[in-house]
């Protein structure tokens, strides 16, 4: 059943988000095409221009992979739609699974058509040996493997987009479990629950500066050098911290879910 | 056990009360005219059997079930507005019942979809109101479901077609199965009717049967209505 939910779900938020892809690589491969002519203002204006076009494709398409799977959730949920979501012979929870997973598909794709797109734009011979050369400094500075640490941050990253994803649906879902002003609390539960998750973070952070010297000292201390070991612990805390509240969203909201809905 | 049942049923919205005390039981093989002034609570019960709605207080039971997903296999709801994906064509709105529903008859639904010159290659959103009103009634009715409930099915349709679709109603629900229907224009439903729930500001004022009724009072259901909602 979940695949048959999850095809559905699938099929209504990508068939927009599509065309972001699709135009976004045809940019990014004719800039690419384009670099390889000779270096005249002419061609350089227009790479730039190609450049430009690809990225206002592939970053609204992740914010609207975002906006749409939430769209997706109040429609087919909430709204008149809601009327068949609710009557077909499946358990709410198995509903938002789907929303859930189709969600989580959709921010990933577009999120690696981003990161593919700059990489396919702006990785070429030279870039690729600044970067490695870059990065050998810094590896022989901080005394560790920086690749390492990009791999981290870009997990991070993509954990912190599913995570406003998540965020996103509970707000939905506790919103609009009232009679009223269902959009506004959606938007307001949406903040509460982010802001507690910063302060918790926060906290946790306060918290291991205690047991840490070094920890703190590069965060508290002005002109503190960075640490390379301080750095690879706040990636691992905030994959776990990230990964924690967005278990938490989906627990909370399922919870919610089983109470029942309230379909106007 | 009945069929449906809703016992000492309340349901509040912001600590108003929407339905106060509701009791009644449906049994099998038998269409029931839920009927109420607009506004008193009809849609809101109908939700409850539905799972759209929870209730503030009491139970509704189906087949002895709580509505859940075995009601849900059971119960074939027919929604007072459009529920379908406007993006979506006939015939894929079809597939989608087909994918969900186990007792979803596709060649049924074909046939009624020809019989009321319905495309399947038409686009939702190209389709009028009445038009969607129509394939949702067959959506409904080509289910070979126990309980069917009906909101509102004759409220967008003109009354030269209120006895085509009374007519697809009665000619294609399952045997033995009951029918729900909920309106307010008695007048053109009357004749089909077996039993009658009256509502009236939350509450339940009536449960008989048409027969005893019309015996009873010696007039028309119509005239019952009105006599007694009298504004």
């Amino acid at each position: 059943m979940l695949k048959k939910l999850l095809k559905y779900d699938l099929l209504w938020s990508y068939k927009l988000i599509v065309i972001y892809h699709l135009l976004g690589v045809i940019f990014a491969v004719v800039s690419k095409l384009f670099e390889a002519l000779p270096d005249t203002t002419f061609f350089i204006v227009l790479t730039g221009i190609f450049k430009g076009c690809a990225l206002s494709c592939f970053i609204p398409g992740l914010v609207n992979s975002i906006i749409r799977s939430w769209v997706r959730l109040i429609n087919n949920m909430y709204k008149d739609e809601s009327h068949l979501t609710h009557t077909i012979p499946v358990d709410i929870r198995m509903h938002y699974l789907s929303k859930v997973l189709s969600g989580i598909i959709l921010v990933t794709v577009s999120t690696l058509f981003l990161l593919g797109g700059v990489a396919l734009m702006y990785l070429n011979k030279n870039s690729i040996v600044v970067i490695k050369e870059y990065l050998n400094i810094l590896s022989t500075t901080m005394n560790g493997s920086f690749g390492v640490l990009i791999v981290l941050l870009a997990v991070v990253l993509i954990l912190e987009v599913l995570l406003i994803t998540l965020i996103g649906y509970f707000g939905i879902i506790w919103g609009y479990s009232f009679n009223n002003h269902k959009l506004i609390l959606s938007i307001a539960f949406g903040i509460v629950f982010h802001f507690v998750c910063n302060m918790f973070t926060i906290i946790v952070i306060l918290i291991s500066g205690l047991f840490n010297n070094a920890f703190y000292k590069m965060l508290f201390e002005p002109n503190a050098a960075l640490d390379y070991n301080v750095i690879l612990m706040i990636a691992i805390m905030s994959i776990v911290l990230y990964s924690l509240y967005t278990i938490l969203a989906y627990v909370i909201s399922n919870v919610k879910l089983k109470k029942g809905v309230n379909i106007d | 056990m009945s069929l449906l049942e809703f016992k000492n049923v309340c349901k509040e919205f912001d600590h108003k009360p929407i339905l106060k005390n509701v009791s009644f039981k449906v049994e099998s093989g038998r269409i029931v005219g839920l009927l109420g002034k607009n506004g008193t609570g009809k849609t809101t019960i109908i939700k409850l059997i539905n799972d759209l709605l929870t209730p503030t207080s009491g139970e509704v039971l189906i087949n002895g079930n709580k509505p859940g997903i075995e009601s849900k296999k059971i119960v074939a709801y027919l929604p007072e507005r459009s529920y379908l994906d406007r993006s979506k064509k006939v015939s894929q709105i079809l597939e989608y019942f087909c994918d969900f529903y186990e007792n979803f008859d596709i060649t049924k639904a074909r046939k009624l979809l020809k019989d009321l010159g319905l495309e399947e290659n038409a686009r939702i959103a190209k389709m009028s109101k009445g038009m969607i009103e129509k394939l949702q009634l067959i959506l409904v009715m080509s289910r070979e479901a126990d309980l069917y409930v009906l909101d509102e099915p004759l409220g967008g349709v003109d009354p030269a077609t209120r006895d085509y679709i009374l007519d697809t109603i009665l000619s294609n629900f399952k045997v033995g199965a009951s029918v729900i229907i909920s309106t307010h224009l008695i007048a053109d439903i009357e004749r089909i009717l077996d039993d009658v729930i009256f509502v009236d500001q939350g509450e339940i004022v009536l449960v008989d049967s048409t027969d005893d009724l019309r015996e009873k009072t010696n007039q028309s259901i119509d005239e019952v209505f009105r006599g007694m909602f009298r504004c």
